[in-house]
């Protein structure tokens, strides 16, 4: 291998690597972030991984029991909590080590210290604490899970149906002002969404829809349904007109050559089209704050937990719930990804 | 009147780019007919409006004594092989062929047999369960021919449906095309530019131009009986050549006069000829109808200045007072670039007229 093969091989792994780092990164961190504790968020230096567990020492002082925590850092047990009330200690157990344990099961642990020096136990720690936590102080995240699913599932509804129709009339004829069409669906996009929301808002007040999952998906098809079209026209195009017109000569009506021809063979275009649709309502949470704030999607319930608590591996908690359908979607449709860099001929 | 009737189709797309043009033309039952002409002239515009994929600007369609112009294309009766093939890439071979009969809503055995019987013409039936994306391009060629017989059409149209394959595979499949017309009996129209294809296919073909129609005709009348300069030209390979002379009368002879040669006009047609005295007109002769002969029965004498051999026989390019001549010989094996030939020619000479480009009879 040549000098210059290996050096243009060298430069291509290291902007792979790094493109995977910035992607990976910032996941790895929420992720590792939504499984710490809350001692655990606030020690210097963090740790690099989440703890699985901590050994404690416990001993008996003063008519008290004392609890350390063991800091593998520095080596040594540090005082954490000094307190002959069994409740503080299972409260700070949960609280700041995310270790579930009832009074009973503390007691018979720690009352060894009483008369045989210091107690040392490791505790599991409960990984899945700051989701509990998360679905106990948001009462109604099931809810808003659903709503989430609700608004995506119409928005990939509606901009595709609408979206793929302009895009065939787009791809497939020929029309006055056509051009001009295509640049204008593109330019729908360049609005920021507020800046359409504040405006839909009072339509959709008018309709009754407000506070609807119908209504918010409309909003979030406008966007959508351009960027729909712009791609399915694509997809249209690639497909050969003489297979349609086969088609309509074998018997088969304008429509039901679409159904039974077009749609088949665009249909994988379409689905990985779907993406964008589903993104962009799922990770949406300012127009469902203006539109929806009392029937909250799950972006915006997230959006307004953070408010709330402001402890970040609860914020993390909940950017993972986020994160996780969306992961389940995309891999389901993994396979058509691909369709949308245009490798397809038919 | 004919089986199917092109009356005056006029074509214009956009309403300015003129397709084809009052073109008139009937086609009879059982008949291969053929259209050919060099790229953009209208074939497949014709095509396409028989199929009713295309709307008719003016002019009318009847088939079997009915308009057709203002019918569905499905409901016309026709069956079409298009060039790219058009098989369905998410269908089975089986689904493709049936697809129209099940849309005819026809029940599930008879389906079955239509196919099978089509699958055999074409020779497919043992790829019937595969996807197209696992066939050659020969194949799937075969599946759209089948596709086409399953519908047991009044009319079939093939737009250049050989034009995707290789050399060898044309030859084949227009030797099997052929067997399935003879077979079957059903009325064609072919499309092609290919006048090898044309010539060996057709019953008769239609020499197009510019949306027009320049002579209708069997093979041997295309070749041998051209109507017009432009005939002549676009068939035969290597083309006519053309030479201009100018017509002159001495006592009774009709002369025909080129500064290099000039030749005693003999055949019937110095009777029409004698109106163009002193006037120009174009011989026309095709390649083989100049001989290499001797001394004495030579026209002119010329130097060959490219030889092109083709095996069974030889293309010369000579020169005559600055043009280029090519003729075929099946005798000039051994000559050499640069020597001098003796050139004669046969009767079967074309005289077209200079301004027009129409045959002179
Ligand atoms: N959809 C269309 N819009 C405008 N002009 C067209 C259209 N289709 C064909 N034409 C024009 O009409 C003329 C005839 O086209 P046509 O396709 O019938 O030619 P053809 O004889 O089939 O040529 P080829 O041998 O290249 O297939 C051409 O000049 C072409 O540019
Ligand atoms: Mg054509």
């Amino acid at each position: 291998m040549s000098t210059k093969k290996i050096m243009a091989k060298t430069t291509f792994y290291i902007i792979i690597v790094t493109v995977l780092i910035a992607v990976l990164l910032p996941f790895f961190f929420f992720v590792s972030s939504s499984l710490y504790s809350s001692y655990e968020v606030y020690q210097f230096p963090r740790s690099f991984l989440p703890k699985m567990s901590f050994d404690i020492m416990v001993t008996w002082e003063d008519d008290m029991y004392q609890l350390h925590v063991y800091d593998d850092e520095d080596d040594f047990y540090e005082l954490m909590i000094y307190t002959s009330n069994i409740d503080d200690f299972r409260i700070f157990l949960k609280r700041e080590l995310s270790i579930q344990l009832t009074n009973e099961e503390i007691e018979s642990d720690f009352s060894a210290s009483k008369t045989g020096g210091p107690v040392y136990e490791t505790y599991k720690k409960d990984l899945l604490y700051n989701f509990k936590t998360f679905f106990s102080i948001t009462n109604n995240a099931d809810k808003a899970i659903l709503n989430s699913v609700i608004a995506a599932g119409w928005t990939i509804l509606i901009s595709l149906t609408l979206g793929s129709m302009a895009g065939y009339a787009v791809a497939r004829y020929g029309f006055a002002g056509k051009n001009k069409l295509n640049l204008s669906l593109l330019l729908v996009r360049m609005f920021p969404a507020v800046a359409i929301a504040i405006p839909m808002l009072v339509y959709l007040i008018k309709m009754g829809l407000n506070n609807t999952m119908f209504g918010l998906a409309i909003v979030y098809s406008v966007g959508n349904i351009a960027l729909t079209a712009w791609i399915t026209s694509s997809i249209f195009q690639g497909i050969n007109v003489e297979l349609e017109e086969a088609s309509v000569v074998f018997g088969a009506s304008r429509f039901q050559t679409f159904l039974k021809i077009t749609l088949p063979l665009a249909f994988p275009g379409m689905v990985a089209c779907s993406m964008y649709a589903f993104l962009g309502a799922w990770n949406d949470s300012i127009t469902a704050l203006i539109l929806s704030s009392n029937n909250p999607t799950l972006s915006l319930l997230i959006y307004k937990a953070l408010g709330m608590s402001g402890t970040i591996q609860l914020s993390a908690a909940g950017a993972v719930i986020l994160i996780i359908p969306a992961l389940v979607f995309t891999f389901i449709i993994k396979n058509y990804i691909n369709q949308l860099w245009g490798d397809v001929k038919l | 009147m004919a089986f199917l009737e092109l009356m005056n189709l006029t074509k214009k797309y956009q309403g300015k780019i003129l397709a084809v043009d009052n073109m008139s033309l009937g086609i009879n039952e059982n008949e291969f007919l053929v259209l050919l002409g060099p790229s953009g002239c209208g074939k497949t515009t014709t095509m396409r409006m028989i199929a009713g994929l295309e709307e008719v600007t003016e002019g009318d369609i009847v088939l079997e004594g009915k308009s057709i112009k203002g019918l569905q294309p499905k409901n016309r009766g026709v069956s079409m092989i298009f060039q790219s093939y058009a098989v369905w890439p998410h269908m089975t071979v089986y689904q493709n062929i049936a697809y129209a009969l099940k849309l005819r809503k026809m029940s599930k055995e008879d389906i079955k047999k239509r196919v099978q019987k089509a699958a055999e013409m074409a020779n497919i039936t043992e790829y019937l369960e595969r996807s197209p994306n696992q066939l050659s391009g020969g194949q799937r060629q075969r599946v759209a021919v089948a596709r086409a017989l399953a519908v047991e059409p009044k009319l079939f149209l093939m737009d250049e449906p050989l034009s995707n394959l290789d050399a060898k595979l044309r030859i084949t499949m227009r030797t099997e095309l052929k067997k399935v017309h003879e077979e079957l009996g059903s009325t064609t129209i072919f499309v092609t530019h290919d006048q090898s294809e044309a010539m060996s296919l057709a019953d008769r073909i239609v020499v197009m131009n510019k949306g027009t129609i320049e002579q209708i005709g069997t093979p041997n009348e295309i070749y041998h009986n051209c109507e017009s300069m432009f005939v002549a030209n676009f068939i035969g390979s290597p083309p006519t050549n053309f030479i201009d002379v100018t017509i002159e009368l001495e006592d009774k002879r009709v002369i025909a006069k080129h500064e290099a040669f000039q030749f005693n006009i003999t055949t019937h047609i110095k009777e029409t000829l004698k109106s163009y005295e002193g006037k120009k007109v174009v011989l026309g002769v095709r390649p083989e109808n100049f001989t290499v002969t001797d001394e004495e029965k030579k026209l002119f004498k010329s130097k060959v200045q490219f030889m092109e051999p083709q095996g069974s026989h030889t293309i010369a390019v000579i020169g005559l007072s600055g043009q280029q001549l090519k003729i075929v010989s099946t005798k000039i094996f051994d000559v050499k670039v640069g020597q001098q030939l003796n050139i004669g020619i046969n009767q079967k000479y074309f005289f077209f007229d200079k301004e027009s480009g129409e045959r002179i009879r």
